[in-house]
């Protein structure tokens, strides 16, 4: 829980020289339902948060956060080691240094684990969530079964950004919380999103990281805008990306979701049997289906024709 | 007699009974005879069909063997054919035991 003063405009209204001093010392952004205060000192971070981050409330000074994550520079041996940094939240480094070109994918990915670890307030499911209307599609999947790229994809094209790894559900309600962040593209994805949609704002590439290759896709307009606007589960959407599939949309029988759906959350034995009731409701309330596509382009028009069509 | 616990002759000729755990022990949540059941004691979730749900909502609420069981069975309507099976019946009740749906008795 935590209780923030009011907003003081957004990230995009600081020049970079601003955001940069700002970053070093400290600064308050709003991150979803989460107060997030950062701090970086690694060179050319400055810019490409300032670029991905555009569109975030920045909060009050006297704040109070949800946590505080850094990201330093150090080194493995004084002065002659390999340039590193260390992520560290609330005072504590969770892993191992890394490499300091790959600072952007490792403040980022601390972020998510520092989510992961924390946030069991809520129902996490390792999902994407996109919005029409006030309705949500959740895209639950296992790593690197293509939900970052799908969920990029419906983003690009009208559907609101609430999340590309998490699915926040207060238990007991069927409503998904947003958490837009900076979409993490990997390998050929960042190539598929770039012909998808040209005038996405993709952020620096980091080769070499134990994912690959990396770079952020920038939550499109009007994600962060409607952030505090929850949206009720409408369709449960198990993607499977197979190569050269045609798109191919296949009900799942409401059980088999369940246990599909509760395998796929971080903390579903942490709730217990508030956890399955919480499962159970989103299941009844929504279309449970799952989706066999190749093409982007096709599997987006394909599911939000769908969508479109389906009666509440 | 040293104070070893010995079985007599009537324990060892005597047939296993299962009974289902407390009815409270589980809640249930099912659509076109699939079901799911949060299991409260020991915190898990199941898959279970309706011979299943019908073994321990109805069957198993006092104690029966196997052969009791698959005459029980036998008599639903709705039941699975698969489930009359006793040695299909005796593996369903191995597994219930080891999750803790049922007790022996």
């Amino acid at each position: 829980m935590s209780v923030s003063l009011p907003c003081t405009g957004t990230v995009g209204d600081l020049s970079i020289k601003q955001f940069e001093d700002r970053l070093r010392a400290g600064i308050g952004l709003r991150i979803g339902p989460f107060n997030a205060h950062l701090s970086a000192t690694p060179a050319r971070l400055g810019p490409a948060l300032h670029l991905l981050y555009r569109d975030y409330p920045l909060l009050a000074d006297g704040s109070v956060y949800s946590f505080h994550a850094r990201l330093d520079n150090c080194r493995r041996m004084p002065l002659i080691g390999k340039p590193m940094v260390r992520f560290s939240v609330d005072g504590q480094a969770p892993h191992e240094d890394m490499p300091a070109g790959q600072a952007l994918p490792v403040i980022e990915w601390g972020m998510n684990l520092v989510i992961a670890l924390r946030s069991h307030s809520y129902l996490m499911l390792h999902s994407a969530v996109v919005g029409l209307d006030d309705r949500a599609m959740i895209l639950p999947a296992a790593p690197g079964a293509g939900k970052t790229t799908l969920s990029a994809g419906l983003a690009l094209r009208g559907w609101r950004l609430l999340s590309d790894e998490f699915g926040l559900i207060r238990p007991g309600s069927t409503e998904l919380v947003p958490i837009p962040r900076p979409m993490a593209l990997k390998n050929e994805s960042i190539d598929v999103i770039r012909r998808f949609d040209p005038n996405g704002c993709i952020g620096p590439v980091t080769p070499h990281t134990r994912k690959g290759t990396v770079a952020h896709l920038r939550p499109p307009d009007g994600s962060i805008a409607n952030a505090a606007s929850n949206a009720k589960a409408s369709w449960i959407v198990f993607p499977r990306w197979v190569p050269g599939a045609q798109c191919v949309l296949t009900e799942v029988p409401k059980a088999e979701a369940c246990m599909l759906l509760a395998s796929n959350a971080f903390n579903y034995e942490v709730h217990g049997e508030v956890g399955f009731n919480t499962i159970v409701g989103l299941v009844e309330q929504s279309r449970c289906l799952e989706f066999e596509y190749s093409d982007l382009n096709t599997a987006v028009e394909a599911l939000t024709d769908f969508a479109e069509r389906t009666d509440d | 007699m040293t104070g070893k616990c010995r079985l007599n002759k009537a324990d060892k000729n005597r047939v296993p009974r299962w009974r289902a755990g407390d009815q409270n022990d589980i809640i249930w949540a099912g659509w076109n005879g699939e079901y799911v059941a949060f299991h409260r004691p020991s915190g898990a979730t199941h898959f279970l069909n309706l011979t299943s749900k019908q073994l321990l909502e109805d069957i198993l609420v006092e104690p029966k063997d196997a052969a009791q069981i698959a005459t029980a069975l036998s008599r639903c309507a709705s039941s699975d054919d698969e489930a009359a099976d006793p040695n299909e019946i005796q593996s369903i009740l191995d597994r219930f035991e080891e999750l803790g749906l049922v007790v022996r008795v």
